[in-house]
């Protein structure tokens, strides 16, 4: 079920909550955090929001950028700390708005850390009036933790009727489907399937969701109703990426209606494929066995031989990925992946590079790879700043040579306004004329305190500038100091994350092993029971 | 017929995942413990980045002297930005070409800091040279001239991409931000 989900979690998980797609930035710096926050950088985003914090100069509503600094962390992956600020922020007096996203984002944490209860119930904190791609995500989030509790007929409910953005309500409908379908109400169920399985697709996404339809409306009725099953399965697109998957359920289905013939036409389509594939591989035991119904012993055999020998021989090729794993290769062509796009790198050199599809699919490692290039990345930011903090030691150092330049034409200046001159003849004048009010007098006196006002100003620039200095250098040498521990923390955790990827790539391939092996054996059981000549005998099937 | 349909059930549901199959035999970390240490080091590396983009303001653009310049663009229906040239007092001091995905993060909200500088108090003349797909997805060149009067705050400007619908033309003008 969760598999069936994935692409309904996808959607929720992409943040974009956070920040108010409607709203337009009159503010330079947040505006730049946003640019960044689009572009997934998280990193970059943070830093920007917490140095214009810093310099007290985000004129942002504070909540929003609260609430912004929140979906940030999560992105990023401090769950801890975004827990914390989602928190903090209901605790205080923010706007509805802010409240109910501040919740939404409360219940995907706590979705994420299978805190199911929790989620259920900061989901009921969220208001009603509800802007749509809210009102939609609450709706989709809502479903999913219901069917992770087995509440099937709650999640139809939930997600019926859609109240999300029009451009999201497929999802919902896809979700509605697999709902019903599993709380036993099979023709609604179907019936909501097919609408996606049947729509025109006019992206790549909605090319991706027909697909999805139309294999769970398979594996509905797969059973029941092989015929309709297998119309659906025919509809999926030939070169996406569940066509092997419903080349195989055809054939199942062929065989489920009792036309075992039928069924080899889509498994010896399936046979010409790259055997890494996993519904390769069942083909390869799924063809034989529909030959065995049509009595055709003969052949039968001879592709369960085929298939030890191909199955034995991909299960070696495995084996050699996982000794090019131990040995570093595959695992440096993995971690060159773009978690944004899905891409993978050009490898075909490699001849493990096969399964990096394998491992990018598996949960495990796509997270203990997301660590992995996390680490890396705050590597190669450290090392940056540490060569960019020499740029600042030259910086330094020019500034100290300008004001040495412009010392003496200051020392100078303020020689020029030495006031004694003038207190003399303020003192003289004064004696002249003792408790006067002269207008003479007056005037003198106040361009004296000016001249020690313009005295005393440049005198404490070149006082400043020295402490001003001082300070920069003790600045950069602390930051320095920083740096230097956190390499070596990086590099640390570097080492631990680069082992917990290899352990996640090598149990992620050892299970694909075994499953192989675990086939190879079962045809080799067939095998030796049809050679049998026991298995003959009427009454016995092998 | 069961198993065979559980069989193909299993491909399906667990396909890309290793549930269905026994584990190979690895120790895996404590992901937990591994995932705290990890929060705690990136929540340490955030701080010092704050840090150091501050120091870096504070050395490199004081206050008195700090220019900055953001390009944003309002919808982008009519307009979208390929690359863009300013030039301070007949001077370039930078030029962008812009990625599909920061065209994107533009179109969305997001302001891009085109430059960052020094400059003396005083009034200046900057000039932006816009280039990118314009109405009817045809090429478009334009540029936008402002002059500044620099005091001794800091100064950020916009430069906006604006959509005028009613004349399907887009405008760029520049407006102070603070």
């Amino acid at each position: 079920m969760r598999r069936a989900l994935v692409l309904l979690t996808g959607l929720l998980l992409c943040g974009t909550l956070a920040a108010n797609p409607n709203q337009r930035v009159d503010d330079a710096r947040y505006g730049e955090v946003l640019f960044h926050f689009y572009q997934q950088d998280y990193f970059t985003a943070i830093t920007h929001l917490l140095a214009a914090r810093s310099k007290g100069r985000l004129g942002h509503d504070w909540y929003e950028a609260e609430l912004l600094l929140g979906g940030l962390k999560l992105s990023y992956g401090l769950t801890d700390a975004a827990e914390r600020i989602f928190l903090r922020l209901l605790e205080q007096q923010a706007g509805p708005a802010v409240r109910n996203r501040a919740w939404y984002y409360l219940a995907q944490l706590a979705y994420q850390k299978g805190r199911l209860e929790q989620a259920a119930h900061a989901l009921a904190q969220i208001g009603d009036a509800l802007p749509p791609e809210l009102a939609g995500k609450r709706q989709l989030l809502g479903a999913l933790v219901q069917m992770e509790q087995g509440d099937y007929a709650g999640a139809a409910k939930t997600l019926s009727p859609w109240r999300g953005a029009p451009a999201d309500a497929v999802y919902g409908r896809y979700n509605l489907g697999i709902a019903l379908v599993r709380s036993g109400q099979l023709d609604a169920g179907i019936a909501q399937l097919e609408a996606i399985g049947r729509m025109r697709a006019d992206s790549q996404e909605a090319q991706a969701l027909r697909d999805k339809a139309n294999v769970a409306i398979g594996q509905a009725l797969l059973q029941e109703q092989p015929r309709l099953a297998r119309q659906a399965l025919e509809r999926v697109s030939l070169t996406g990426p569940l066509s092997s998957r419903a080349l195989l359920g055809a054939g199942w289905a062929d065989v489920a209606a009792g036309r075992h013939r039928a069924a080899l036409v889509p498994w010896a389509e399936l046979g010409r494929r790259a055997i890494s594939d996993p519904a390769v591989q069942e083909a390869l035991l799924a063809a034989p066995y529909a030959l065995l119904q049509l009595q055709a012993r003969d052949q039968a055999a001879e592709l369960y031989s085929v298939a030890t020998e191909r199955l034995s021989a991909e299960a070696a090729r495995i084996d050699a990925a996982m000794q090019d794993i131990r040995n570093g290769r595959l695992l440096d062509a993995a971690i060159a992946i773009d978690p944004r796009t899905d891409e993978l790198p050009p490898v075909d050199e490699l001849p493990g590079s096969t399964y990096l599809g394998t491992l990018i699919a598996s949960h495990g490692f796509r997270r203990a790879l997301q660590d992995y290039q996390d680490v890396e990345a705050l590597a190669a930011n450290l090392h940056y700043w540490r060569a960019r903090l020499s740029d600042f030691d030259t910086a330094l150092a020019a500034h100290r040579a300008r004001f040495a330049e412009k010392l003496p034409l200051l020392q100078r200046r303020l020689e020029t306004l030495a006031p004694h001159a003038l207190e003399e003849r303020v003192q003289a004048l004064r004696s002249e004329l003792p408790g006067s009010g002269d207008t003479e007098l007056r005037a003198l006196e106040q361009q004296l305190a000016r001249l020690h006002e313009r005295r005393a100003a440049l005198m404490s620039i070149s006082e400043r500038a020295e402490d001003d200095f001082r300070a920069f250098a003790g600045r950069i040498q602390l930051l320095r100091e920083r740096i230097d521990r956190l390499l070596a923390a990086v590099e640390q955790a570097r080492v631990q994350h680069r082992q917990a990827l290899e352990a996640q790539a090598l149990q992620t391939l050892g299970a694909r092993r075994d499953a192989v092996r675990s086939q190879v054996t079962q045809a080799r059981f067939v095998l030796a029971r049809l050679y049998d000549p026991a298995a003959e005998r009427p009454g016995r099937r092998p | 017929m069961n198993w065979a349909r559980m069989l193909w059930l299993g491909i399906v549901l667990t396909v890309g995942s290793a549930a269905a199959a026994t584990p190979e035999s690895v120790d895996l970390p404590d992901h937990n413990a591994l995932d705290h240490a990890l929060q705690n080091l990136k929540e340490e590396v955030l701080a010092l980045n704050r840090d150091l983009l501050v120091l870096e303001e504070d050395l490199l653009f004081p206050a008195s002297r700090q220019l900055a310049v953001y390009l944003s663009m309002d919808r982008g229906t009519l307009f979208k930005p390929d690359s863009v040239e300013l030039q301070l007092n007949d001077q370039v001091v930078a030029t962008h070409l812009y990625s599909p995905r920061e065209q994107a993060a533009l179109a969305r909200g997001g302001s891009h800091q085109l430059w960052i500088g020094n400059v003396p108090s005083g009034e200046h003349e900057l000039v932006a040279f816009l280039s990118g797909i314009g109405p009817n997805g045809r090429e478009y060149r334009r540029a936008a001239t402002v002059t500044v009067a620099k005091g001794h705050e800091p100064k950020a400007l916009e430069l906006k991409i604006s959509d005028l619908q009613r004349r399907l033309q887009p405008e760029f003008v520049f407006r102070e931000w603070q």
